[in-house]
């Protein structure tokens, strides 16, 4: 085997602040490098991935503080913001400058980009109210502003096909909208108890889509029922957050079930030291641990589920 | 505009009793033939091991395979080393035993070891994943295609707290140490043991990780050192071609094919 002389060089850094944190997920000006955020507790800044040049500075407006912003389509990013009451807003910047659109405020809400929703092409942005269950869907690109509520989460399927999945006296049920406004599809009501699911997923490796819905009853059996789509392809988003059992952190990112939204995790590592403890604050969990072998409990209420996991890099 | 009418069905349903949460899902395509199967860990609710696994083939719902355990022996994690070869990790009271399938024939049977069992990335390129067995203070790694062959063995050096590995591609790797002097570097391997570069170090506390991804586009690998306390992003050029990294197979391979 011919190997090449090794050459390896020390590049571009970025070096905070104390008390800020910096992180990688996304590439935000589309020049296909991912870039990186520095984030402090009022202040989000983002630097090219390149040539580590400041893209955009982001800080306090009034009482909100940025929480974390996500690329859209067309040179656009959402920035979401919230403040000590629990509201919580988000503005499109264009440009990273330019504040194209401001949103209404939503208590105890959580702003996501959603990839292209209504099937013109651009990324959109939800905002999901946990208590009553709705999803707010905002346009993300001109005309701004709100397409329509729904009642439940969405998850993209492909672009311009989203699902949309409901808890109502304890049955999980899902509906399929195209282009945002056109029901295509309402699925029955499964029974569930200790928890269910509904997400996009590949079951069978052809051309389309396919969807999984899993539920949980109280004598803990399992049911799953798989639906299949004439929608081409899977979107991007979903290939990213394609369900990762707990157990196994690949790219740093904990998959957890959303019944698990509120719980507190802590992980430990073999020799028992407790290395992490962090609220659950949505379904993606963010460890940024070595590679390894870990245990964690997780608790919610008088639940607790423990476990070990592996962390892959 | 031209309207596609949609078209939505249940294709499939299985009922499964006495799973224990967060280790059951359709998850895998077992079998080879192209339909992911559900494997479930089963345990009476509330109990915190498992009692048998056992995978269902996804297309006619009768059970494939059965992993077995019992109140001292419990199969507790599984992995997918390749399309066709299965690792099958079994808790014991001295550790770990683990049992490698082929076409859910078994093939393999290791252990007991009193270390960590996991599945680690295709070092040899054969498209089989490799068997790593994780000791704390040493990692041992196995092939995946004949895990009587050991690959390599690697040391976690004395002044170093904590570490972190993972393969590049085609036998050169990557290992980072945290030290305890509050300092980080990396070294990278070629054929699996060749030292070739050993980083500066860089002050940290707490965690670090590393990656290597060809960060951007210039058709070669970069290593990224983050570091979250003094947060701080490192990268480093290196010489290596990108084709070599196989990033996220699994995931892709499905959607890559379908378009």
């Amino acid at each position: 085997m011919l190997w090449i002389l090794a050459q390896i060089t020390p590049g571009d850094s970025v070096v905070s602040p104390s008390g800020w944190s910096i992180w990688m997920e996304w590439d935000y000006n589309g020049d296909g490098v991912l870039d990186a955020v520095e984030q402090s507790s009022d202040s989000i800044k983002i630097h090219d991935g390149v040539s580590t040049t400041l893209l955009g500075v982001y800080g306090p407006d009034g009482t909100y503080s940025p929480t974390n912003a996500f690329p859209l389509s067309g040179g656009r990013i959402a920035v979401s913001y919230s403040d000590p009451s629990g509201n919580v807003l988000f503005k499109i910047y264009s440009g990273f400058t330019t504040v194209e659109y401001t949103s209404p405020s939503h208590l105890y809400s959580m702003v996501q980009a959603i990839g292209d929703a209504d099937g013109d092409g651009n990324a959109d942005v939800t905002v999901y109210d946990g208590i009553y269950d709705t999803t707010y869907l905002y346009s993300g690109a001109a005309p701004y502003g709100l397409i329509r509520a729904y009642e439940g989460k969405m998850r993209l399927i492909t672009p311009g096909n989203v699902l949309v999945f409901a808890h109502n006296s304890g049955n999980v049920s899902f509906k399929v909208y195209s282009n945002a406004t056109n029901l295509v599809y309402t699925s029955s009501a499964y029974p569930y108890a200790i928890t269910s699911d509904v997400m996009p997923f590949l079951y069978d490796n052809d051309d389309y889509a396919d969807i999984l819905l899993g539920t949980v009853s109280s004598s803990w059996t399992a049911d799953f029922y798989v639906f299949s789509t004439n929608f081409l392809g899977v979107s991007e988003r979903e290939k990213e957050t394609e369900t990762v059992l707990p157990g196994l952190v690949k790219n740093g990112t904990l998959k957890l079930d959303e019944g698990l939204v509120g719980a507190t995790l802590k992980v430990m590592d073999v020799s028992g030291r407790t290395v992490a403890t962090l609220r659950v604050r949505e379904s993606r969990v963010r460890l940024n641990l070595p590679a390894g072998v870990y245990f964690y409990t997780l608790h919610r209420g008088d639940r607790t589920l423990s476990g070990k996991m592996v962390i892959l890099k | 505009m031209l309207f596609v009418l949609s078209q939505i069905s249940m294709v499939a349903h299985g009922t499964y009793p006495n799973v224990l949460l967060g280790y059951t899902g359709v998850n895998e395509d077992l079998n080879g033939d192209g339909v992911k199967d559900a494997v479930i860990y089963y345990a009476d609710a509330g109990r915190s091991y498992t009692d048998s696994v056992v995978v269902y083939d996804g297309v006619s719902n009768t059970p494939l395979a059965v992993f077995d355990g019992t109140s001292s022996r419990y199969p507790t994690h599984h992995y997918p080393l390749s399309s066709s070869r299965l690792l099958v990790i079994y808790t014991v009271p001295s550790g770990y035993e683990y049992e490698v399938y082929d076409n859910l024939t078994l093939d393999y049977t290791g252990g007991p070891v009193s270390a960590d069992v996991y599945d680690f990335d295709d070092l040899t390129g054969d498209g089989v994943r490799e068997i790593l067995i994780y000791y704390g203070d040493s990692v041992e790694i196995y092939d995946g295609s004949d895990p009587t062959v050991k690959l390599v063995t690697y040391y976690k050096p004395t002044s170093a707290s904590m570490w972190t590995g993972f393969p590049m591609g085609d036998g050169r790797i990557l290992l980072g140490y945290l030290t305890t002097s509050g300092t980080v570097y990396f070294e990278v391997y070629e054929n699996f043991t060749d030292l070739v570069y050993t980083s500066p170090s860089r002050t940290a506390s707490g965690y670090f990780s590393l990656v290597a991804m060809d960060y951007d586009g210039d058709g070669l690998l970069e290593i990224l050192l983050s570091i979250p306390s003094p947060a701080a992003l490192y990268t480093y050029e290196t010489s290596y071609p990108a084709s070599f990294l196989k990033e996220k197979p699994e995931k892709i391979k499905g959607w890559k094919e379908a378009r």
